[in-house]
């Protein structure tokens, strides 16, 4: 019986914890784009590098800096990301590369280079996870399958994925201008696309170097591959369900912040009080 | 109040404190340490001091911190690359993590504070289980000496001055510290042989007062252990989780239980009187 017991004590923490890292591991998939905004002036290109196969798309927003995770959330492309504390979320998987694993970085085979690069197209191997780079308009994030051990060569050269940063002054509302893809510098702004449910919104253009082996149009259905750790969609884990539920995070205040708020009120009044007593004796 | 059950409180406002990375209940840890030490502590006992220096840590998190992590969204300051660590981008996020590892700090201290400024030092060794009790005694006996070296240096200082010494240059600092060194080595073996005519350490321990466990030191011990118990828990299932501002600063995420679990700390202030 007491054996027993121990047993379960050990088992459960274990569990839980195995749970715990599990839930931080599955925060995958494309998420809601950011770039809605159908007539985002800046842009960053993505260039997505494996064996001998090289896919780009260009990603348009409006903000004046954009994260990289982001960049790939909007590219379309399936990926798989995992939090390595202050480095930010290092990428595990991109369009299903590879099918499967078991550690995201591994200690031995390959894994995602992440690369950085800014107008003038020189890639530099990023500091940081795709998580805590920040972009700004004309920049490209690269990524590159990469054996361990040895040099790390960048992808190829991103020129082009992106049309001309110079934003066009009246983009055209007309939806029919969004199906027909224009040669790089004189495509307009990609949020001129119609966002339709295939696209989800997305303002990624086209691949417009049409190189042999790009295959720029990612359905949003390609993210959900079964079988592959981290392809989940984020709501798969039930502990990070029962921990979004009790948050207040970025929507605006829950009661349970409020009640924090006010025992730290009632706590520092009493400090007050404390202090006001003391000095009348 | 019970030595034992103060302990049991620290404890378990340390491990609440460390527990966890969210800055709320860092918070309410630290405010329940601090209200339990300014109404309980021994008369005639200022805890200014204290508060100074965890301030002063506190700022030095924060400025570490903001200075050499670059990461985050919101950039305040952009100072020249070329400056050695700190150059780059300064955030607010980088700010708020190290404010929030500055809270860290002062909670786990003020949270082990009572133990030193609320209890008498005799009763604190006395407490020990009867494994520590003479590790304890013997590690308490020398921080004990720390204020009468500190005494002794003032007095041998002023002593020195009336004899026309100034401490201008470095080597003359030895003028102080011998006689200083000198009077803490009588001081202490003067200590061990007080210590060893009493019979230190020649038998069975014996105690100047039993000490007695009363319904409100049960009352503290009790909510004290379960409170950081079920915040371990909450911990470890992931219902309370940890705050951290990078890439773009949010609102900590809270949990009532987390709250109500730091707010059984002060627990003291209701039971307990001085």
């Amino acid at each position: 019986m007491v054996r027993r017991l121990l047993r379960i004590a050990v088992v459960v923490p274990l569990l839980a914890i195995g749970l715990g890292a599990a839930s931080a591991a599955t925060h995958t998939g494309p998420a809601t784009p950011l770039c809605a905004e159908a007539a985002a002036a800046n842009h960053v290109g993505i260039v997505i590098e494996h064996d001998t196969t090289v896919k780009h798309q260009c990603v348009s927003f409006t903000s004046t800096t954009i994260l990289a995770l982001t960049v790939l959330q909007d590219s379309g492309f399936e990926y798989a990301t995992q939090l390595y504390g202050g480095i930010g979320e290092a990428v595990c998987q991109i369009d299903n590369v590879p099918a499967q694993y078991t550690a995201c970085l591994p200690s031995s085979g390959s894994y995602w280079v992440f690369f950085v690069a800014d107008a003038s197209g020189t890639w530099t191997s990023a500091a940081h996870g795709v998580s805590v780079t920040s972009l700004s308009d004309g920049d490209y994030v690269g990524f590159r399958y990469d054996p361990l051990g040895g040099a790390n060569p960048p992808p190829v050269a991103p020129r082009g994925v992106c049309p001309s940063s110079t934003p066009t002054p009246t983009p055209t509302p007309q939806p029919t201008a969004s199906a027909s893809p224009t040669p790089p510098g004189t495509t307009p702004p990609s949020g001129t696309q119609t966002p339709g449910p295939t696209q989800a919104g997305r303002s990624a253009t086209p691949d417009p170097a049409g190189g042999a082996t790009a295959a720029s149009s990612q359905s949003p259905g390609s993210a959900s591959a079964s079988g592959v750790l981290g392809a989940s969609s984020p709501a798969a884990s039930p502990v990070a369900t029962l921990g979004a539920s009790t948050t207040g995070a970025g929507g605006g205040l829950s009661p349970a912040l409020v009640i924090a708020i006010l025992a730290i009120a009632a706590l520092i009044g009493l400090l007050g009080i404390q202090g006001l007593r003391r000095r009348r004796q | 109040m019970n030595p034992r059950a103060l302990g049991a409180w620290a404890l378990a406002g340390v491990t609440i404190a460390l527990a966890t990375g969210n800055p709320v209940y860092r918070v309410l840890v630290l405010l329940c340490a601090l209200n339990i030490l300014i109404a309980l502590r021994r008369p005639g006992i200022s805890v200014r001091g204290l508060i100074v220096a965890l301030i002063v840590a506190a700022a030095i998190a924060i400025a570490t911190t903001t200075l050499a992590s670059h990461t985050g969204v919101h950039a305040f300051l952009v100072l020249p690359a070329g400056i050695p660590v700190i150059g780059g981008r300064l955030t607010l996020e980088a700010a708020f993590f190290g404010l929030s590892t500055g809270i860290g700090i002062a909670a786990a201290v003020l949270a082990a504070a009572p133990l030193s400024l609320v209890l008498e030092p005799h009763a604190l060794v006395d407490a020990l289980p009867a494994a520590l009790a003479r590790t304890g005694a013997a590690i308490g006996t020398a921080l004990n000496l720390i204020p009468g070296i500190a005494r002794s240096a003032t007095e041998i200082r002023d002593a020195q001055r009336m004899r026309g010494w100034r401490s201008r240059r470095v080597r003359e600092w030895p003028d102080l510290a011998v006689p200083v060194v000198l009077t803490a080595l009588e001081g202490s073996i003067t200590l061990a042989e007080a210590m060893e005519a009493r019979g230190y350490g020649s038998g069975t321990r014996t105690h100047y007062t039993a000490d007695v466990w009363h319904r409100a030191d049960i009352v503290v011990a009790a909510s004290a252990v379960a409170a950081a118990a079920f915040f371990v828990a909450l911990r470890i299932s992931g219902v309370i989780s940890d705050w951290y501002p990078f890439p773009d600063v949010t609102a900590p995420p809270v949990s009532i239980a987390g709250v109500v679990s730091c707010l059984a700390l002060a627990a003291p202030l209701l039971v307990w009187r001085r």
